[in-house]
Formats: C-alpha cells, structure tokens, sequence
C-alpha cells in the first residue's frame, strides 16, 4: 500500500510510519478479501494493539483521504448489518428494519465506526 | 426516524435514549479515550487532538441556538449597553453617572453571560461567576449607604 496519499500520512507523523505500514497490509488484505469495511476492533485484534490505538490510526488515513470514515448502523434484536452512511447527519435518517419490519427506537439500533478504501485509493489499495 | 434527545425527559419521567448520532459520538469519544493510554506518545497526541475537535464539533451541533445569532444578540447588547452609559454620563451628575454605567456594565455582562450559558457555550462555573459580580457589587453598595447613614 504506497499511495501518495497514504505516503503523505506517513510522512506527517514518522513516529508512527511502521505501525501505518503494518495497519496499510492488513487493510490490503481485507481489500484483497472482499471485506469492504475496515472495523477498528478486528485492525486492533490483527495488529495487537489496543482499540483506540487502531481507531486513531485509522482516523489519520481517514484524515489523510486515504480512507473514508462511514457508520454501520445494526438492528440490536437481529445484529443484522441496516444501513451504512458516510455522515453522522445521515444516521437520523435511518429508519426502517427490514429484519424485523419495524420502525426501531435508537436504543434498539447500535452504531459501529468504521473504515472504507475512499474511491480514488481504491485501486493503489487493492494494488 | 431514528432521533432522540439526550438525559431524561422530564415530564414524563422516562429516560430519553441517545440518537443515533450521540451513540457514534460515544463510540468516538469512547475509543480515543483508549487511545489516550497508548504506548505511542504520536498516537495520544493525535487521540488529544481527535477528542478537541470531535467536542467543538459535537457541542455546535448540539447547540439550540446558532452562533450567528448569539453573536448579533451580543453586539446588539453592546451597542445598548453603550448607548445607555453615552446617556447616563450626558444627563446625570458624575457620582451617579458613574454608578448607571457600572450598573448597566453589569447587565449587560450578565445578558452576555445567560446568553451563552443557555445554549450551552459557556460552562455553568463561569456563568456563576459571572452572576456573582452584581452581587458583589450590590454588597459593596449597600455597605458603602450604611457608612453614610451611620456617619450621619
């Protein structure tokens, strides 16, 4: 994964350029592996760190438009996958379950953050 | 529609759950928070700067009341406050000239300070402080009529 982009994010903080590159292989590898999203739970399992560690990581290839910060929203009672939307604006407009045909209360719904590939990288990743 | 208002509702006494939207905010703050015990010092620099941003961002769209509209709120109160003081030092001796402007300064302080205390730009320690000051200021005056009197 050496994409100008990703290569700017590396470039901006060099204290963390071995972590990005190892966090850049497995994004390549779940590309590669069909998964479209990039949960920061599974990243932090793949690369032994903590969460939030994968999350801000994550976060600065998001800022560096390297990828894109979207929000899965799943039906509690199904843990079924609803929607997934690229803004926190969008999230209020998620309404119907198809699983259960019903008009879910946001306590019956949890969102989770995630990651996908922004469109123009798409190809440097899956490269 | 997946919305809702945040705390309690409080005239019906049941609890309101987070929309969707306060939900995603959580996991944010939630996991930078994580971040923030990293061994990485890059990471916990990145995580303190997420947390800033993701808080301003989250308390405008939380805010009832636009900052447009705060702010002309606020000039409109300084220019009366202003135009008031301009009149009491015009029409009035300066003993008591003195006294309107530091009264209207006040008001005015305390307007500015309701103003942003509602819509929840300004921290209820502050606001406090705030309001402590006409009635420090009270005090002080009533002291200062009591040595009067009593010197009488």
């Amino acid at each position: 994964m050496s994409s100008p982009k990703f290569e700017r994010v590396k470039q901006g903080h060099p204290g963390l350029s071995e972590l990005l590159d190892r966090l850049g292989a497995y994004i390549r590898a779940q590309i590669a592996s069909g998964q479209g999203y990039i949960v920061p739970k599974l990243a932090a399992a793949a690369l032994r760190l903590n969460d939030g560690e994968a999350f801000v990581l994550l976060d600065l290839l998001a800022e560096g438009d390297v990828l894109r910060r979207v929000y899965n929203v799943y039906c509690r009672k199904e843990n079924a996958l609803l929607a997934t939307v690229n803004s926190l604006d969008d999230l209020d407009k998620v309404a119907h379950c198809d699983f259960c045909d019903a008009d879910h209360d946001p306590s019956n719904l949890k969102v989770e953050v995630a990651f996908s590939p922004a469109n123009s990288d798409l190809r440097d990743l899956a490269a | 529609m997946a919305t809702a208002g945040r705390g309690d509702d409080p005239k019906k006494g049941k609890p309101v759950v987070p929309s969707l939207r306060e939900q995603a905010h959580k996991e944010r703050m939630d996991l930078l928070r994580l971040a923030d015990k990293s061994q990485y010092p890059e990471i916990r620099a990145a995580a303190l700067d997420m947390a800033k941003r993701s808080s301003k961002h989250q308390r405008s769209q939380e805010a009832r009341v636009p900052p447009t509209l705060i702010l002309v709120l606020n000039i409109v109160l300084a220019m009366a406050a202003t135009l008031a003081c301009w009149y009491a030092v015009l029409h009035y001796p300066p003993p008591i000239s003195y006294e309107l402007c530091s009264i209207n300064i006040l008001l005015f302080l305390v307007l500015v300070g309701i103003s942003l205390f509602l819509p929840g730009y300004l921290s209820q320690s502050n606001f406090m402080k705030i309001l402590s000051w006409p009635v420090s200021h009270i005090k002080t005056w009533w002291r200062s009529r009591g040595d009067k009197q009593s010197e009488n």
